[in-house]
């Protein structure tokens, strides 16, 4: 019952400071308005979960008599492995272009000046 | 020295080595090339009071960005042959002259300098070095003293076999990197001994490095 505490009250503070955060990157305009509102749902549920954890567990059980513990921890598993891979190709194309960039614009410059001279 | 060579110095922060270097190269070379990686100190300044030519990065993007910048360069300028060295003053220019004569005369594609004074090196280093070279040899069958040292040469119609990717927090593999994709692409690889000062001097790897390196070997490999 403590560690459910615990875990509870863990979540909640977590999922908290994500608001802020998400709040935050919305207003410096990283988020679009889309998914700002689904980021915000996706820790609001947290919250709820965190508060009313029964509610779920007596859901699954009594429709589908499967315990929701083991259900999201699947999904939460997937959901991050999908998102650690998208992300990370995502940060590989993005120093691939900036690299690119950078190295062209320094090669023009050089090559401009051999040719002045 | 041939006008065929471009010799290609990359520089971070090294305003106090870096006018030594292109001291004792500019007496011997006649295409000599700085990539200097968005220095913060003095280090453009001091590369301004010698005849060669500069890139700079606006970004730092690293060893292994500022090696394909210098490639590029090579390539458009049509030089038959890239020797690169570093700008902290580990190397000498007497050693590049003897690896340039290495590759002009055996008709090698890629000459590697190594240390011969490995007996200088503190025991980690040391340890550090050897288990490089054992594994080296169990995966590829050539003995190479030091796969990742810093002077080298090669032949630009070997560039393509030998292109490296090493970006990000690996880019100092960019010299291992290259030493594999030579061997594994049959490139004929030669070693001439070198002199470095005391490497206490200067940053190395630590042991997380080392060990990301040991994988990355084995990802060349294997994988790639």
């Amino acid at each position: 019952m403590i560690i459910k505490t615990i875990l509870s009250i863990f979540s909640i503070i977590f999922s908290l400071i994500m608001i802020y955060i998400t709040q935050i990157n919305y207003k410096k305009k990283y988020l679009n308005k889309l998914s700002y509102l689904l980021w915000i749902s996706v820790w609001a549920f947290i919250i709820f979960v965190s508060l009313r954890p029964n509610f779920i567990d007596d859901y699954f059980i009594n429709t589908y008599k499967v315990n929701v513990f083991y259900i999201l921890s699947i999904i939460s598993i997937i959901t991050l492995a999908i998102l650690y891979y998208i992300s990370n190709i995502r940060i590989n194309i993005l120093e691939k272009k900036i690299n690119k960039l950078i190295r062209a614009e320094s090669l023009k410059d050089i090559l401009n000046k051999i040719k002045d001279e | 020295m041939s006008s065929d060579i471009l010799v290609a110095i990359l520089a971070y922060n090294e305003e106090k080595n870096i006018a030594n270097v292109l001291k004792s190269l500019s007496k011997n070379f006649y295409n000599i090339l700085v990539v200097d990686n968005n220095s913060e100190d003095r280090t453009v300044k001091k590369i301004k009071n010698f005849q060669v030519k500069l890139i700079k990065h606006k970004y730092n993007l690293g060893k292994s960005e500022s090696m394909k910048t210098a490639l590029e360069f090579a390539k458009i300028k049509k030089f038959k042959y890239i020797a690169f060295m570093d700008a902290d003053g580990q190397h000498k220019a007497k050693d590049l002259i003897n690896l340039c004569n290495k590759i002009f005369k055996s008709n090698s594609e890629l000459v590697i300098g190594y240390r011969k004074n490995l007996d200088r090196l503190n025991l980690k280093k040391r340890i550090g070095t050897k288990i490089l070279q054992k594994l080296f040899y169990l995966l590829y069958k050539k003995k190479i003293f030091d796969i990742q040292s810093g002077l080298r040469v090669f032949k630009l119609s070997v560039s393509k076999k030998i292109y490296w990717n090493s970006t990000g927090l690996a880019h100092y593999f960019a010299d291992a990197e290259i030493t594999c994709n030579a061997i594994k692409n049959h490139c004929k690889v030669e070693q001439v001994p070198i002199t470095t000062l005391p490497s206490e001097n200067y940053k190395g790897m630590n042991l997380i490095q080392g060990l990301y390196l040991i994988l990355m070997i084995l990802y060349w490999r294997i994988i790639k």
